[in-house]
């Protein structure tokens, strides 16, 4: 251990890395190089070793054996035989001697001192194959009491054993162990003392007739095990035949086996071995069965069942013949599931049979339907056609499977002309029939055809398979009428989402079903995470009943930011159950998965009611959700609170945004949410969100930090402005807050810099800090002056009314330029800004 | 829908009134009269999964299911129906047995019988199917002692956490005539992650040929696909009591002692290599299966294993960057972490003549026009009751589950080694490295050890 420790020391002291601070990782690895670099391994093992005898804790020199174990060799064995003595160790050492060459030796007398626990000797016994401890392991198993060595010692004799005593003693307490010893013996050779030992277990429980069948398999010369073989068929047990079966293929081959099974006997043994057989037929592909399969078509349900499979499986132009035929009589089930997956081309053998008629019309439909056998389409186009209300209905169920584009013309006259109650199965048709071509082609051929119909309204929903951009137009255009709102639902478009949102707010009738729809786009098209919070938000508020809310929040889930945890949060308290667990699920599943910073007191709060419902839920999967939740609650660093400088106490300054709340602010309090002591900017996507002050300000020391999260962030911070304005203009000034360093800001103006009195006054260019670092900031005013600093630079100190007198560097007016007083407030829009430790030192009204 | 799936998803809503009692106990009473509970009529309880034969309640099959903690507790999991029956539960955990037995008589009207050691339920006579719901360090012992016990297997995913356990469950399996099902499913229904469709279409669509060969799978956030890295393990546990209700020697079976922490157990076993391998064994099979399936490579396995990760604590399951697969012909698959994904439009299925990304977005043209001509992927049998009753395998046996559990196997013992690991599919070995072989069968305690020789 000391070496071990000396080592890491080193290692710690030269260069800190990753491995040096997990020393077991550190001791793995270095186990492993040895492993594969025989050079080190004697170092490394001898490393272990002084380890081992140093450990105190035995779980500890366990694993540090476990270790040794990977790099030892047969001069280790001695060692290992000694740790095998340590009951902590020896689970490990046992299994390392038995892997080892030439430990033969020494696991004997380990067995024979009986130097550790017997089950544990007797694993390590067996895993080595160790022979010679036969005589003290029997007697273990003879004399115990032990259960467990009892079974212990009953397995080694099975793998190790080979004399009378041993079989004798298995052969009474432990059928499966003596099948084992046998199957030893067998592959020494000893067939047939083997197959006269293991013949009389045929009598024994049915796990063990199958294993002792299959053992008297290998046994038996070729004529006897043919003779097992066929005795089996005729017993009773199913699990007995079929293992017969499939050892007797290993054994005999498929061919010997269809030989025995197959002849003429096979008509007189019942019918469960029949089906037994038939099935290992299909399974092994035989092909030579033809007429053997034909025969049990006629039999019992479950045999003419299995004979449909197999005549599936094994293929052929006589099977596919034979069972498109059964297709009209009592295994016409069989028979379809066997033809929906038969190998090959079978569409000339369907054709044929659908223009004969020879067979059920409706399966072979059917089948043509889902094997899109498209040259059936004519005869079933006919069948369509007919005035049989019966057969009509059987051929248009099967209609669109066969349909391609040069049944589309004949479609678009029957959907056109068809009764009211025959449109829908002709659209499905139609729209089938055009399914396989490029999107804009069947658009192409869909507008076409709408000129040419009586009831181009049946047309809507083809247009909506296509899915183009064109076909929203078309169908929005449309959209009074309900097959055009049917069809925009359904189009797999995001274009949709607005004119659906539309028909939301305008139709109440249609209201469900355009919100569902919306917010299905929005989850999956709409890529940017604020856009898509934003259009969940929208679709919450159409949401015309509860089922509608909970399928939005479960949409919602799946939007891991911290608005849509705010968002979701809302519903914690609904009056309807099934909300509030949507509501629970979502806040959860958000809260896991991530990567952005919410607020500890909504962490708490939110997740607090979350866990409620889920511990009431009682389901196996809320508890998971409770454990979740306690280890999300349990891992909160609690929020900073910034605190005032002792100086700045002793001047007088005063808090205004200590991280614990914005109760001296007000205006946009969505856009701006404190979130464990910082502030965090979220305004809404191209709206201007100010933040006032409570109070109004002449003269002032306001410092903050600030950080940018994103690249391009923009805000400001507006001085003596009042509420409701630009603050640039009808204020005094803004004091420009932004990421100038953003590549979109290239061409920037220089009034427009970070720190510029915007337009009036350019400050200093800055280089700002990387993204995700934090800088301070104080801006002074007294009077007229304003000074701008950051991170301890002055960029701006200047005088505004002398700045302007002769025009403002933006050519604009800045009417608030000479305020009295005002509020204080950050202004701006977009994400991606955080502030902190905001305070004011008020100077007064003088000056 | 296919006519398969209609048989298969046919449900009778007929409220299971009979009473949880063995079926010897059963017959028993059949032959005295019927007293308290009803047997349902023929009709009722016919026509279904195609076989329209009836299913006497003495034909109803049974379950039991081993660890009720987590996965296994699930209402899906707890449910009874006409064909199978739960009757017993066991968890080492008090606790978790006696919220099993309330949840099994407020919710589903039955009287389980609750075990606390696992032997005791594979042994109960009354007992068809065991469900194995225990982390993974536990699968393989369980699913032989389940074999050799003559019950059938329903296994959760990992299907077992070292290589070499999961070539004894093939044996077992083999030799005792073992139905066997692993429960992972998307190679055969439900919408894979992000792909938005079933495996399916893109099963046809590879074996069309149209994207060519050999083929790169990229299992990353960027396909659709997420490394659930919550699965990491802590490197600072001390130790702590051990709650009354836990049998913690019990729950730790063949695992090596390291002192009791909750973070080791229970919901957070995952992150610990003595139980699991994080993220990759969590949702390894899930995602990696379906491709082992769509590049025909049931009987295959990678040729090497590259990692790219930070060097491994050698308790705690740390994360990834990428874990990359070659087979023998070239095709790959690609694991990317957390936070390490692939930017841009990365494709999910990418071959020298087409590529495919999530959502199915395709550069083949007509792709769907394409794929609908082919014919459905030979039938496979997915009901895992009719595989019991016929004795089929099931679409997703031992053996196929084997070979997806070793891609994730041969990853973790990568990562455990920090270095890349050439495999041999013949003789399923690593090649030239001692240590990596010493991880294909690792330690374990007795008497656990001897029950999976």
């Amino acid at each position: 251990m000391k070496k071990i420790l000396s080592i890491l020391l080193t290692l710690v002291l030269a260069a800190v890395t990753a491995l040096a601070q997990h020393p077991l990782t550190e001791l793995a690895a270095r186990v492993n190089e040895a492993s594969a670099q025989p050079e080190k391994s004697a170092a490394m093992k001898a490393e272990l070793k002084q380890a081992i005898s140093e450990a105190q804790d035995p779980s500890y020199a366990n694993f540090l054996v476990s270790q040794f174990r990977l790099l030892a060799g047969e001069e280790d064995i001695p060692q290992l035989a000694e740790y095998a003595q340590n009951p902590a160790l020896a689970a490990t050492a046992l299994d390392a001697l038995a892997q080892l060459e030439g430990s033969e030796e020494a696991l004997l007398a380990l067995v024979q001192g009986e130097k550790a626990d017997r089950a544990q000797l007797c694993a390590a016994v067996a895993a080595k194959g160790l022979f010679a401890a036969e005589p003290t392991v029997l007697e273990w198993a003879m004399n115990t009491d032990d259960a467990a060595v009892k079974a212990a010692a009953s397995a080694a004799l099975g793998r190790i054993g080979s004399s009378a005593e041993t079989a004798n003693f298995l052969k009474d307490n432990s059928p499966e162990d003596y099948i084992n010893l046998l199957a030893g013996w067998l592959e020494e050779g000893d067939a047939e003392v083997v197959a006269k030992n293991v013949r009389p277990l045929l009598k024994g429980s049915d796990h063990i007739r199958t294993a002792a069948a299959g053992l008297l398999m290998q046994a038996l010369p070729e004529k006897k095990a043919e003779k097992l073989l066929k005795a089996a068929m005729t017993d009773d047990n199913r699990a007995y035949r079929n293992a017969v079966l499939t050892e007797a293929d290993a054994a005999l081959g498929t061919e010997a086996v269809v030989a025995v099974v197959a002849d003429k006997s096979f008509q007189k043994l019942s019918d469960p071995a029949k089906a037994d057989i038939v099935r290992y037929l299909g399974n092994h592909k035989v092909g030579t069965q033809s007429e053997l399969l034909a025969t049990c078509l006629e039999g019992d349900e479950e045999t003419a069942a299995a004979a449909c499979e197999a005549m599936g499986k094994i293929g052929g132009e006589y099977f596919l013949s034979r069972l498109i035929g059964e297709l009209g009589g009592s295994n016409a089930d069989a028979a379809m599931r066997a033809l929906l997956s038969f190998p090959g081309d079978i569409s000339e053998a369907v054709t044929e049979a659908a223009e004969k008629g020879t067979t059920s019309m409706s399966r072979l439909f059917t089948l043509a339907s889902t094997r899109h056998i498209t040259e059936v389409a004519p005869v079933a186009l006919r069948y369509a056609d007919s005035h049989d209300v019966d057969t009509h209905a059987m051929a248009m169920r099967s209609l669109s499977g066969m349909v391609g584009p040069e049944q589309t013309a004949a479609l678009t006259s029957r959907l056109d002309q068809a009764a009211p109650a025959d449109v829908p199965a002709w659209q499905e048709a139609f729209a089938a029939s055009l399914s396989t071509l490029p999107a804009s082609e069947q658009f192409d051929k869909v507008v076409d055809i709408l000129h040419d119909v009586r009831h181009p309204e049946r047309f809507y929903a083809a247009l909506a398979q296509s899915g183009t951009d064109d076909a929203v137009k078309v169908l929005s255009e449309a959209i009074e009428t309900d097959e055009a709102f049917d069809a925009l639902l359904k189009i797999e478009n995001y274009k949709a989402a607005k004119p659906l949102l539309e028909q939301a707010k305008a139709v109440p009738a249609r209201c469900e079903k355009a919100v569902s729809r919306y917010t299905e786009l929005v989850q999956a098209y709409e890529s940017d995470p604020v856009r898509k919070r934003i259009g969940y938000a929208k679709a919450l508020e159409l949401a015309p009943n509860a089922a509608v809310t909970q399928k939005i929040l479960l949409a919602l889930s799946y939007l891991p930011t911290m608005k849509a945890f705010q968002l979701a949060g809302r519903y914690l308290d609904d009056p309807e159950l099934g909300t509030r667990a949507q509501a629970a699920n979502a806040v959860r599943r958000i809260a896991s998965k991530t990567t952005e910073e919410i607020d500890n007191k909504d962490l708490q709060t939110l997740l607090g009611k979350a866990r409620v419902l889920f511990s009431d839920g009682g389901g196996a999967d809320d508890g998971y959700a409770v454990d979740e939740i306690d280890k999300i609650l349990s891992e909160l660093k609690p929020a900073p609170v910034s605190q005032l400088t002792d100086e700045e106490k002793a001047q007088g300054f005063e808090m205004l945004f200590d991280g614990s709340g914005l109760d001296k602010w007000h205006g946009d309090l969505e856009g701006y949410t404190p979130v464990n002591g910082t502030l965090y900017v979220s305004a809404g996507y191209g709206s201007t969100g100010n933040l006032y002050t409570n109070k109004e300000y002449r003269n002032f020391v306001y410092r903050f930090e600030f950080c940018f999260l994103a690249p391009g962030v923009n805000n400001g911070v507006g001085v003596r402005t009042p509420e409701g304005v630009d603050a640039a203009y009808k204020g005094m000034c803004e004091v420009q807050i932004l990421d100038h360093d953003a590549p979109q800001y290239a061409n920037l103006r220089e009034y427009q810099v970070h720190g510029s009195v915007y337009g009036v006054i350019p400050a200093k260019r800055i280089v700002h800090k990387p993204l995700g670092e934090w800088s301070t900031e104080e801006i002074r005013v007294e009077g007229d002056h304003i000074t701008v600093t950051v991170n301890g630079e002055v960029i701006v100190d200047g005088d505004v009314r002398k700045a302007a007198a002769k025009g403002t560097v933006d050519g604009r007016e800045h009417p608030g330029l000479t305020n009295k007083k005002g509020f204080i407030s950050f202004c701006g829009h977009g994400e991606g800004l955080k502030i902190r430790n905001v305070r004011i030192l008020d100077l007064g009204d003088k000056k | 829908m296919k006519s398969e799936d209609k048989f298969v998803n046919c449900k009778v809503n007929v409220k299971s009134i009979i009473m949880a009692e063995s079926r010897r106990d059963f017959l028993k009473k059949a032959g005295l009269g019927i007293a308290g509970f009803t047997i349902l009529p023929r009709n009722v309880l016919g026509a279904m999964n195609g076989n329209k034969s009836f299913t006497a309640p003495s034909d109803q099959m049974t379950r039991g299911i081993i660890g009720v903690g987590g996965i296994g507790k699930s209402g899906l999991h707890f449910a009874s129906d006409e064909r199978c029956r739960l009757v017993a539960i066991c968890d080492v955990d008090q606790k978790h047995l006696e919220s099993g037995l309330e949840k099994g008589r407020k919710q589903f009207n039955t009287e389980l019988q609750a075990y606390h050691d696992f032997r005791d339920l594979i042994h109960d006579p009354n007992v068809d199917i065991v469900h194995i719901a225990t982390p993974s360090h536990w699968h393989g012992i369980m699913a032989v002692e389940a074999a050799r016990a003559g019950k059938d297997i329903f296994c959760e995913k990992p299907m077992t956490r070292t290589i070499g356990e999961g070539q004894k469950v093939v044996e077992a399996c083999r030799k005792y005539g073992t139905i066997f099902r692993l429960d992972t499913w998307f190679r055969f229904k439900d919408t894979f992650y992000g792909l938005g469709t079933t495996v399916e279409p893109l099963k046809k669509l590879v074996d069309s040929g149209l994207l060519g060969w050999p083929l790169t799978v990229r299992i990353s956030g960027a396909t659709g696909f997420a490394w659930k890295f919550f699965w990491t393990g802590r490197e600072d546990l001390t130790p702590q009591p051990v709650p009354a209700e836990l049998d913690y020697d019990l729950w730790l079976g063949p695992a090596p002692y390291k002192p009791y922490h909750p973070h080791r157990v229970h919901s957070t076993f995952r992150g610990y290599w003595d139980y699991e391998s994080g993220g990759l064994g969590d949702m390894g099979q899930h995602y990696i299966d379906p491709v082992q399936y769509l590049l025909g490579k049931d009987d295959d396995f990678p040729v090497k294993v590259e990692v790219d990760a930070p060097a491994q604590h050698p308790d705690a399951v740390g994360t990834w960057r990428s874990i990359t697969y070659t087979y023998a012909d070239g095709c790959k698959i690609i694991l990317e972490g957390e936070g390490y994904e692939s930017t841009g439009k990365v494709p999910y299925i990418e071959g020298p003549k087409g590529k495919v990304y999530k959502g199915f977005e395709c550069t083949i043209p007509n792709v769907m026009e394409v794929i609908n001509e082919l014919p459905d992927p030979a039938p496979r049998h997915t009901d895992f009751l009719s595989c019991v009753q016929n004795r089929q395998h099931f679409a997703l046996d031992e053996i196929i589950g084997y070979h997806s559990a070793t891609i994730v196997n041969i990853g973790a013992c990568a990562l455990r080694l920090g270095r890349t690991l050439n495999f041999d599919p013949a003789t399923q070995r690593f090649i030239d490295d001692d240590a990596a072989n010493l991880l294909i069968n690792q330690p374990m305690r007795a008497p656990w050890a001897s029950m999976i020789l």
